[in-house]
């Protein structure tokens, strides 16, 4: 049994957002329009924070992709009245969405803000939707959702593993998130394995986590940005 | 067997497909559209390749495809059809220039195909011009009237009268545009982009004798001084200049890279520098001519390169000497003169390193200077042909195609001059002045395809005079744009997921490389492919044209050329399981070990510095300084690069990762200018040029110079569909009508502006998950 888990590389990350458009054409996500982000409610699973440090000239931005970090002790999962967001023998934080009852308790409990609550039944515009993902349900109004780490690829990749008769290789599941980065900054894969590119990565010395002190144990690893030294 | 390999199988047995090598999942194959949709297997995913066609850097996709139900309207009755649809787009992990990865535009190309607002058959005006007054007719009424117009051209003698203006056309469909013309009897083919690369072509023609856009391999590189291009973001390619930059930071153990970048914004490229250049604008080339002078006084430079593979550089070595040593270079740029020294130290001791300039350091009116000046660094460094370095990316073998033959009244009007050119200097701002001017001939009949020049060309230029006066526009644009609501007849094209072309990434990716695209679902529309349009229109014309374009359809044009292709690589196989392979891989590219390969590579050999020397310049802004206190700084957005993004949901809704605006325009303004201006966040405020004024709310942005303001281009359509008309401004028609004069190259970054507060309210959404405004808080 794998336990999935993402490594983000800030030095390599530039903000360009080709994830969270990834993320909208995989996973079904919403255009709310501009009314509704005005008011904070647009639909991303990923978003790309970005952070100014300094003062003109000497200025800097930093971006971190944030989504949800699948924690291993989640703050959102005891505070669910009726079982809907459960941890998985994989690590990941589930959603099951004909549970929830919309009480936002889990949202109001995520110390990350990922969770996204669906305020109304949203419309595509046809022929948009001819677009829509049939791996993925469509979330109604009432229900509470958030990022996957794309679990319908992990099981796509599951049943032709097992089809062959073999354990899913190194690789060959990619959230979308991960699939598009142009600079290669987001590495998924089993941190059980201890030669998964993943776990490779997440060995470096630049390795943090998101609010490491709330305990939250969670499975995305960010490497901080490196300095240039003069060699 | 199991059910599933079987349904596979059998699915794919009759339709004479290769099925082909899994890619990650059983289900997954890349096939073309040879198999019938009533073999599909529902909940199967079919992959097929294809091209990305939302900027011109040319990216490999494979488009995910599955068989599910639609609602449609039939006949005004509302029905059920089963159907191919597009899923999902991804980079294709074998094109050697994106390798599997894809931006958000390029994401984003299942709204240009399942866009609400496209044009679904052949249009013909009734009402006024601009009026929105549409017919729909037949495609047989639509191609009558084409070919009438252009039979009637030629019997006035005045087939030199049509121009077909277009935006930079992908590889083949640009050689069927230019055979149709010249069959036709017209010079005029006229390509233009906003973001165009004319000076660059022309600064690398006038260094290296090679009239091409360089690959700058940034992953082999140790050391990175960017100029005024923003490659992370919009420039040339920016998912392989990304993927370049992963492997500068990160890529190799042991070495991370240092990327320096020169621009007057803070933009998303700057934001991943590990320094920021706040340069004047438009002084990019001084400070390239100030790092030189560093190098080469303190014998920093490569010398054997220099001595065998240069020519002048003597007098450009004593040019530097003096006039660009720090102090006033660090006068000129304003950039510290110790930094100078810094910087050049760094960049030549930590080789391979690289210097690439392009962006707003390219669109001043001494564009060339910068560009040439920026080379110059590469040739000090031995880049030429190097890892790390430069180097040009040669076009594949395809099939040459006889001359057009010439009658005795096509060579008549074919040799009325081109109206976009002077001398060897061909520019957009040369043809609209002589369109608008009717001098020396008047335009008869526009053609656009590709090309919104209301929307992306300063309108300082009189292009809506110009366009009022034409007398027959026709227009194959996918979409109703500003442009399009102008056309007495509009032919829509399908969009490029459902078309057959093809594309050579220019710049390309270090060796030979063509994308192959081809339908990834059945036309949605009645809508018809522009060449295959182009090739009847063709054959009815007259005989002449027909022995020009022979092909029945453009795909016939597409497999001819890519016979010459096989017959140099295709290892003497046959050519239909050739033209399979290739249509399962998306394309063609040379094995990346194939150096020297059969199709060789040719790399630039010798650098001459003197055009530093004779197109030496400085840079002059339009708007006297006075009256016009802020540099404008507009630049194309990630989301929507030229405009031509803003109909796609998608990319209205993602918020820009600087400010994190969704859904409309807005103004940088570094926060002492506001303060000065007396404006807060979210205010309104006018910006007027000496030729426009546009209305947008400021963002406070620490990283802006207090004297310029910045705007994205991308915004302020009027038409264009439901999800971009009437949605912010158009900084574009602020600019003053400025060329690079040795290239012709648009100078958009030259324009002077003022800034008044405005007393309009309007809304600025934020998505910055802390700061959102809307007008009732304000209040």
């Amino acid at each position: 049994m794998a336990k999935w888990g993402m490594v983000i590389d800030l030095d390599r990350c530039t903000g360009c957002e080709a994830c969270v458009i990834a993320c909208h054409a995989e996973n079904n996500l919403p255009i709310v329009g501009e009314e509704e982000s005005a008011k904070g409610r647009q639909h991303n699973w990923i978003r790309i924070e970005r952070y100014w440090e300094g003062e003109y000239p000497h200025i800097r931005a930093r971006f971190i992709p944030v989504l949800c970090q699948q924690c291993d002790h989640a703050p959102c999962e005891p505070v669910c009245p009726v079982y809907a967001t459960y941890h998985n023998p994989e690590g990941l934080n589930a959603q099951v969405y004909n549970r929830c009852i919309g009480t936002r308790f889990c949202a109001n409990n995520c110390p990350y803000t990922v969770r996204v609550f669906n305020w109304f039944d949203h419309q595509w515009e046809r022929p948009l939707d001819e677009q829509l993902n049939p791996d993925v349900s469509i979330r109604t109004r009432g229900m509470m959702e958030k990022c996957t780490f794309c679990v319908q690829r992990i099981r796509r990749a599951r049943h032709q593993a097992e089809d062959e008769g073999r354990d899913i290789r190194d690789g060959e599941v990619q959230p979308a998130c991960v699939q598009s980065c142009p600079t290669e900054a987001m590495v998924f894969g089993d941190l059980d394995d201890p030669d998964s590119r993943a776990s490779q990565r997440a060995r470096s010395r630049r390795a943090f986590r998101l609010l490491e002190e709330l305990g939250t144990e969670p499975s995305v690893i960010y490497l901080k940005e490196d300095e240039w030294v003069e060699p | 067997m199991k059910r599933r390999e079987f349904l596979i199988t059998t699915t794919l047995g009759a339709g004479a497909t290769v099925v082909l090598q899994g890619r990650g999942h059983q289900e997954e194959r890349l096939i073309p559209l040879l198999v019938s949709e009533e073999r599909l297997v529902p909940g199967v995913e079919y992959w097929t390749a294809s091209v990305c066609r939302q900027c011109p850097a040319g990216c490999g996709i494979v488009v995910k495809t599955m068989f599910g139900e639609a609602t449609t309207t039939v006949d005004d009755q509302t029905v059920r059809v089963k159907r191919r649809q597009a899923k999902k787009i991804e980079g294709n992990p074998d094109h050697p220039l994106n390798r599997g990865r894809l931006c958000a535009r390029g994401q984003a190309g299942l709204q240009v195909l399942y866009n609400p607002d496209r044009l679904r058959g052949p249009l013909k005006r009734t009402g006024p011009r601009g009026s929105d007054q549409y017919v729909e007719i037949t495609w047989e009424e639509a191609i009558r009237l084409l070919v009438e117009r252009l039979q009637q051209l030629r019997q006035r003698r005045q087939a030199h009268a049509l121009v077909f203006l277009t935006g930079r056309l992908p590889r083949h469909m640009r050689l069927l545009v230019e055979r149709f013309m010249r069959a036709y009897g017209s010079p005029n083919h006229i390509t233009y982009e906003l973001f165009d690369d004319t000076v660059e072509r022309r600064a690398n023609k006038l260094t290296m004798g090679r009239e091409a856009l360089a690959t700058y391999d940034l992953a082999r590189a140790r050391y990175v001084l960017s100029f005024g291009a923003p490659f992370l973001e919009t420039w040339r390619s920016p998912v392989y200049y990304s993927l370049g930059f992963g492997s500068l930071r990160q890529g190799r153990p042991g070495v991370r890279g240092k990327l320096v970048h020169a621009e007057p914004r803070f933009s998303l490229t700057a934001a991943s520098a590990d320094e920021w250049l706040p340069i004047n604008p438009g002084t990019e080339g001084a400070l390239a001519m100030g790092l030189a002078g560093v190098i080469i006084e303190e014998k920093l430079f490569d010398r054997a390169f220099i001595e065998r593979h240069t020519r002048g550089f003597q007098a450009f070595r004593q040019l530097v000497r003096e006039e660009y040593s720090p102090e006033p270079v660090s006068e000129i740029t304003g950039i510290p003169a110790e930094t100078i020294v810094r910087l050049a130290r760094e960049f030549a001791r930590h080789r391979p390193s690289l210097a690439l300039g392009g962006g707003a350091a390219a669109a001043q009116t001494n564009g060339l200077f910068n560009l040439i000046a920026i080379q110059a660094l590469n040739a000090l460094m031995g880049n030429l042909g190097r890892p790390g370095g430069l180097s040009f990316t040669p076009d594949p073998p395809f099939q040459e195609f006889p001359p057009v033959p010439e009658t005795p009244q096509t060579r008549e009007s074919l040799r009325q001059p081109r109206l976009d050119r002077v001398g060897e200097t061909a520019s957009i701002a040369t043809f609209i002045e002589r369109w608008r001017s009717g001098q020396p001939y008047a335009v008869d009949t526009l053609f656009l395809y590709e090309a919104n020049p209301l929307f992306a060309l300063p309108s300082a230029l009189g292009v809506r005079e110009a366009l009022q006066n034409v007398p027959f526009i026709v227009s194959f644009s996918s979409f109703k744009d500003e442009s399009t609501a102008w056309a007495d007849l509009i032919l829509p094209d399908h969009t490029y997921l459902e078309s057959w072309w093809d594309e050579v990434p220019e710049p390309g990716a270090g060796r030979p490389a063509v994308g192959l695209a081809q339908p990834v679902v059945k036309p949605l529309y009645d809508t018809r492919s522009t060449p295959d349009v182009l090739l009847q229109a063709a054959r009815s014309v007259g005989e002449d044209m027909r022995a020009a374009l022979p092909w029945e359809r453009f795909e016939d044009l597409l497999k001819d050329a890519y016979r010459g292709l096989h017959r140099a690589v295709g290892g003497g196989g046959d050519f239909d399981r050739f033209w399979e392979e290739v249509l399962k891989n998306g394309g063609w590219w040379a094995s990346d070990d194939q150096r020297p390969s059969p199709v060789g590579y040719v790399e630039p050999q010798t650098f001459d510095f003197s055009p530093a020397l004779s197109h030496r310049r400085q840079p002059a802004f339009a708007g006297d300084e006075r009256t016009y206190p802020f540099h404008l700084y507009i630049y194309p957005s990630i989301a929507f690069f030229d405009g031509r993004g803003a109909n796609q949901p998608w990319l209205q809704e993602m918020p820009d990762p600087m400010t994190t605006v969704a859904w409309g325009s807005w103004v940088e303004m570094h926060p002492r200018t506001a303060e000065r201006l007396g404006v807060s966040e979210g205010d309104r405020v006018w910006i007027e040029s000496p030729h426009g004024r546009i209305q947008a709310p400021v963002v406070l942005f620490p990283g802006a110079r207090p004297d310029t303001i910045n705007v994205p281009v991308g915004q302020g359509h009027r038409a264009y569909g439901r999800y971009a008309r009437n949605r912010g401004a158009n900084p574009v028609h602020l600019l003053a009508p400025l060329v690079e004069p040795a290239s012709g190259g648009l100078a958009w970054a030259a324009t002077r502006v003022k800034v008044t507060k405005s007393p309009e309210r309007g809304r600025l959404v934020t998505v910055g998950y802390t700061r959102v405004h809307t007008e009732a808080e304000r209040r």
